[in-house]
């Protein structure tokens, strides 16, 4: 296969539900997914990111326009040919009581196996590679219902690998999950599109790890869908218009959303590095507007002292502090004489 | 390679086939003993030497064991063996399928249903009414009470699958099957009302459960039905582990979804309500067999499930009849009562025991 040539493609696809009434959520799609990549899909809460999954994954009927995967209608294939093209990692909870991760795992083989499900050779190394990569080896022998939900995603992961399809869908993986589990799953994504030259869509919630990590972003907007690397969508403004909530802040620089906390009071600051970067945070956070030139204003310097850093607070009188916290009372206290 | 600690060479499914394979090979040996004993056990007690050689054929001294063995027992023992694998397999299939560790013929309503095909056969008048009339036109009346019995089962699970569609939460689900279960009695009830004591009387004495109702004649068409039914779900293994893992996920490896849910469907249909038409509504066995059979071999695979739950099953009903027949004595008790007896603390134990059934059921 054209290895430019795209895994997945659809055409004037239009989702949503039929049931109980008809109603679009997304129209005119014409997106394309590359072998290799690792793509997000962004957008925010009730937008249509799963049922855009779904019907990628052809679980729903779009409401108009096809989907195509390797240049075959999604809908028309039949089940056990789609399955060999696309693997899905869902938000179902599964329930499968005394299986193991190993049985879990072996599912992923269902679509190459006979009537009984037994499994040749080549199934059981296919199995054990989707192991080895997702680093479970450790939960194979537990059943599933005894595994935290970070270690449940990956055995689901390793599951979508063990079914070797050259699409991975993966509906929200991180979710509920913890920082380092969430970063964990992200690496394993990237590490196995870029190994292997599968594809993975993933939708998330995710901001920070999607402009980190995707090489691509779908972005829900509206009915639409915008789509571009992660650091043209910021550049461009797409995000921030996107996820913009009042009370809410793009910061260009930092790629993060920001609270907006109202400033009271100005300060100057001189210093550099990161114990500089940190001080605006703080002095942000307390609702201190940082300003260049301004002679009124009280001045912070940030200075080393003994290789730690520390702050002399020049108002009415100086004072050196030697922690944030005792720094940001000494502010206050000044701010009320 | 990426972990060196990774050493296992054989998938641990080998190494637990190997263990459940074991346990199932003692099962069957317990199952023919259990066999063997229930046609010993009896008002008339017969030694189990003479039992075995009766049934190969090499003792025809004592006609009257021969008569009670080949008339009465083993026809008996055979309706035990078969009724406790086919309810018991119906009630995995339906514990799979709703994903709800209380599924099971008797509470979701389909043994009901079939009870209402049963009621509206003898219920109705007509020449073919009564359950005398049954038996003495034995084999084409048997097919229409097991037609009957049979569509009234499918047709609760249907209207409880219709229900599966719009609802996702099984609690509910359950709860609906119970009230289609209590319509379907009600309705049967109301029947009864109005219908005349001789057919009312063969109706009740059907709902106590009888596994000595059924004649060689009507072994005839419950053995193909059952083992038609065993068959079909032994091959749908594959498909029952995939609906584990739920229905969209099953539908992404490939299975097809609606197609096995149709099969699950009809097998159980066929084979708890062929069973019920013949022997009443026999309940408990279908929950708690495929529960102890979970616990018994430790695994979710269908694969070991589906036989493992046929020979326990049979374990358990051949129990029961022993029970039920009060060695020593001529009464026999309803099997329907003994099971409930048995099955209840069984259920009990294992929801004690178990405390989070619905993460374990499987």
């Amino acid at each position: 296969m054209d290895k430019a040539s795209p895994i997945l493609t659809t055409h004037a696809l239009a989702v949503g539900y039929r049931q109980p009434t008809r109603r679009m959520l997304l129209e005119d799609l014409n997106l394309e997914l590359h072998p290799g990549s690792l793509v997000c899909l962004l957008g925010p809460n009730g937008t249509g990111k799963t049922t855009l999954m779904r019907t990628l994954a052809g679980m729903l009927r779009p409401l108009a326009g096809q989907v195509y995967v390797q240049q075959n209608e999604v809908h028309r294939l039949k089940a056990s040919q789609l399955a060999q093209k696309i693997s899905v990692v869902l938000t179902d909870r599964v329930d499968t009581g005394n299986m193991d991760g190993y049985s879990v795992v072996a599912m992923g083989r269902y679509p190459y196996t006979n009537l009984m499900g037994n499994l040749s050779q080549q199934d059981q190394h296919i199995i054990r590679w989707a192991i080895e990569t997702t680093e479970t080896q450790h939960l194979t022998d537990r059943p599933l219902h005894r595994l935290s939900d970070g270690e449940r995603q990956k055995i689901m992961i390793a599951r979508a690998l063990a079914q070797d399809t050259p699409l991975i869908l993966l509906d929200e993986p991180t979710v509920h999950l913890d920082l380092p589990n969430r970063i964990g799953i992200v690496s394993l994504l990237l590490k196995l599109v870029r190994e292997t030259g599968k594809t993975a869509l993933m939708s998330t919630h995710d901001l920070d790890l999607a402009l980190q990590t995707a090489d691509q972003l779908w972005l829900l907007q509206g009915k639409t869908l915008l789509t571009g690397i992660p650091e043209d969508m910021v550049l461009q403004g797409k995000l921030a218009a996107i996820f913009q909530k009042e009370g809410t802040f793009f910061d260009l620089s930092s790629g993060t959303f920001r609270l907006q906390v109202p400033s009271r009071h100005t300060v100057r600051l001189q210093g550099s590095g990161h114990a500089r970067y940190w001080t605006q945070r703080s002095l942000e956070r307390a609702g201190y507007q940082v300003v260049a030139d301004d002679a009124s204003s009280p001045l912070i310097t940030v200075q080393q002292e003994h290789g730690q850093p520390a702050w002399r607070l020049n108002s009415r009188g100086a004072t050196v502090y030697y922690t944030l916290g005792d720094l940001m009372e000494g502010l206050t206290g000044e701010s009320y004489l | 390679m990426s972990n060196p600690t990774y050493q296992r060479k054989q998938p641990p499914s080998v190494a637990s086939t190997g263990k459940s394979g074991r346990i199932l090979l003692l099962l069957g040996v317990t199952v023919i003993l259990l066999f063997l004993t229930d046609i010993a056990l009896g008002s008339v007690t017969i030694p189990l030497p003479n039992v075995l050689r009766i049934l190969l054929g090499q003792e025809t001294e004592q006609m009257a064991w021969v008569n009670i063995i080949y008339k009465i027992r083993l026809p008996k023992a055979i309706t035990a063996l078969l009724a406790g694998a086919a309810l018991s397999v119906g009630g995995l299939q339906m514990q799979t399928l709703f994903r709800n560790p209380l599924a099971g013929p008797s509470v979701l309503g389909v043994t009901a249903g079939a009870s209402l095909g049963v009621a509206i056969v003898m219920l109705s008048s007509g020449t073919v009414t009564s359950l005398y009339a049954i038996q003495q036109l034995a084999q084409a009346s048997g097919w229409i009470i097991v037609l009957a019995s049979t569509l009234g089962a499918a047709v609760v699970l249907l209207l409880i699958l219709l229900v599966s569609f719009r609802v996702n939460d099984n609690i509910v689900l359950l709860i609906v099957g119970i009230m289609i279960g209590n319509v379907t009695l009600s309705l049967v009830s109301i029947w009864q009302y109005f219908s005349a004591p001789e057919q009312v009387k063969d109706y009740l004495l059907w709902t106590f459960g009888s596994l000595s109702g059924v004649t060689p004649a009507h072994l005839s068409i419950l053995i193909p039905l059952v083992l038609a039914g065993l068959v079909l779900v032994f091959f749908s293994a594959k498909w029952l582990n995939g609906m584990l893992l739920g229905e969209n996920y099953a539908r992404s490896l490939g299975l097809p979804v609606g197609r096995a849910r149709i099969l699950i469907i009809i097998t159980t249909s066929l084979l708890a309500g062929s069973i019920t038409g013949f022997c009443g509504p026999i309940g408990f066995v279908g929950i708690a067999v495929p529960h102890l059979t979970r616990s018994l071999l430790n695994t979710s695979d269908h694969r070991m499930l589906v036989p493992g739950t046929c020979l326990v099953g049979a374990t358990v009903m051949l129990f029961c009849d022993m029970i039920a027949q009060l060695p020593g004595y001529t009464t026999t008790l309803p099997i329907n009562a003994v099971t409930a007896l048995i099955g209840s603390p069984v259920v009990i134990w294992i929801i004690m025991q178990r405390r989070n059934i619905s993460a374990n059921f499987g």
